[in-house]
């Protein structure tokens, strides 16, 4: 099993200082979650669900409160030597590199606290700058690099140990579109390697491209863990309906929203007749083109998470 | 002793990439001259020891506060305290190295003071 965790919590208190006094706060309760060896899995939920600290307890920077995590077969806690020689880490965002030494600078120095030899740290190094298209940058400042460089360098920190489980917390962030395709690219190679693979997203479109399955939580608890497709299934609360057309259907019943995008409609309802009679007011009003269609992973997050805005 | 000299190592390219660190080993010499000069000036040959060896422990002192006391406070700054915490290598060792790299640095302004006196 590539995690294994049960029943697990953590609070804290918030505040300065070393004994807080401020109210407690649950960041994960009674999480209970597997992921089996090479699996690639999805972490999503809204800001404050737990995603973060759920990673770093499983690599060992947190210690949880109550329950047990296992991370290939070794506790977190009793275990977490055995456990940091397997895992690699990579963070979303800009930090977490040193901006004033060079990709290989960094590269070498991370490879030494993953136990490696110079000429090990060297070799490994030149290879993972080369598979992620840094070689020609190798020597030149971090700080000289654009956000998609800084993040591909971030990917090349946490597989320079050569890892059986990768954790990624929000990986994409900051990356254009080409370098977020290449690095779903990655992913897949680095499933096909049999590495297990835990990544927290909110972009839906990459959760859903690149994961088996994935685990919708919402303040410390898990609400569903499904393949994309079983999650969209699983979601029987609405039907959508695109079509191409002018026509209002707000006035329908049944319609529960209507989004409106380049000509395009996005039509939810409330089940199944509602939908059929959405379709059929739409062929007889002159439609260009209509048909039902499966909800997304981000309407199904939507409707088990609920819309909550700005709050967090 | 490997985690050790990674710590030494990469200090050292880090105080080489952003020299003004080292601006303290430029004050000493400077620091070294005031105080002889008040210290003569009085007509008190006997304080020329105290007034060489001030600006030396001035010297270790800036560093050791200066660098050495911010090497965790920069690593959650830049964010590589989480992902060095969740590597397999002792953090301690790692820093202990980091840290006696300042320090050596340090023993420059010793150096100086020599020099000078």
């Amino acid at each position: 099993m590539g995690v294994r965790v049960i029943d697990l919590t953590r609070s804290f208190r918030k505040g300065k200082g070393w004994r807080p006094k401020g109210p407690e706060v649950t960041a994960l309760d009674g999480l209970t979650l597997e992921i089996p060896d090479g699996e690639v899995h999805g972490l999503l939920g809204p800001n404050g669900a737990g995603k973060t600290t759920l990673c770093k307890i499983l690599s060992t920077i947190l210690l949880p409160s109550s329950g047990t995590a296992e991370v290939l077969g070794y506790d977190v806690v009793a275990d977490a030597h055995e456990v940091r020689r397997r895992i690699g880490i990579v963070f979303g965002g800009e930090h977490g590199l040193y901006w004033k030494l060079s990709a290989r600078q960094n590269l070498r120095y991370w490879a030494a606290l993953y136990k490696l030899t110079d000429a090990e740290g060297d070799h490994r190094a030149s290879e993972l700058l080369a598979r992620l298209g840094l070689t020609a940058k190798a020597d030149d400042l971090v700080e000289t690099f654009s956000r998609g460089m800084k993040q591909r360098l971030h990917l090349a920190r946490g597989l320079i140990g050569d890892p059986k489980l990768i954790l990624f917390d929000e990986p994409t962030i900051g990356m254009d579109p080409v370098a977020a395709h290449d690095f779903r690219r990655l992913i897949g190679e680095l499933r096909e390697e049999g590495r297990t693979i835990l990544i927290t997203t909110h972009d839906m479109d990459e959760a859903e491209e690149v994961c088996d399955r994935v685990t919708l939580i919402d303040k410390g608890r898990v609400i569903a863990t499904e393949s994309p497709r079983g999650l969209a299934q699983m979601s029987s609360l609405h039907r959508w309906v695109e079509a191409e057309t002018t026509a209002d259907v707000t006035h329908l019943p049944g319609v529960v929203a209507v989004e409106s995008r380049a000509g395009f409609v996005r039509i939810k309802t409330d089940g199944d007749a509602s939908a059929r009679r959405v379709i059929d007011f739409l062929l007889d009003n002159g439609v260009r083109s209509v048909r039902a269609v499966p909800p997304t992973l981000e309407d199904v997050y939507l409707d088990l998470i609920g819309a909550r805005g700005m709050e967090v | 002793m490997r985690a050790f000299l990674a710590g030494v190592r990469i200090q050292f390219w880090l105080i080489r990439r952003q020299p003004d660190d080292l601006l303290t080993l430029c004050t000493i010499p400077f620091t070294a001259v005031i105080m002889l000069s008040v210290v003569i000036h009085a007509i008190r040959p006997d304080l020329v020891t105290n007034a060489l060896l001030a600006p030396a422990l001035i010297g270790l002192w800036g560093f050791s506060i200066g660098l050495a006391g911010e090497v965790i406070e920069s690593e959650r700054w830049v964010g590589t305290l989480n992902p060095s915490l969740a590597a397999p290598t002792e953090m301690h060792s790692v820093y202990f190295g980091r840290i006696m790299a300042v320090m050596g640095l340090g023993v420059i302004p010793l150096g100086e003071t020599w020099l000078l006196g």
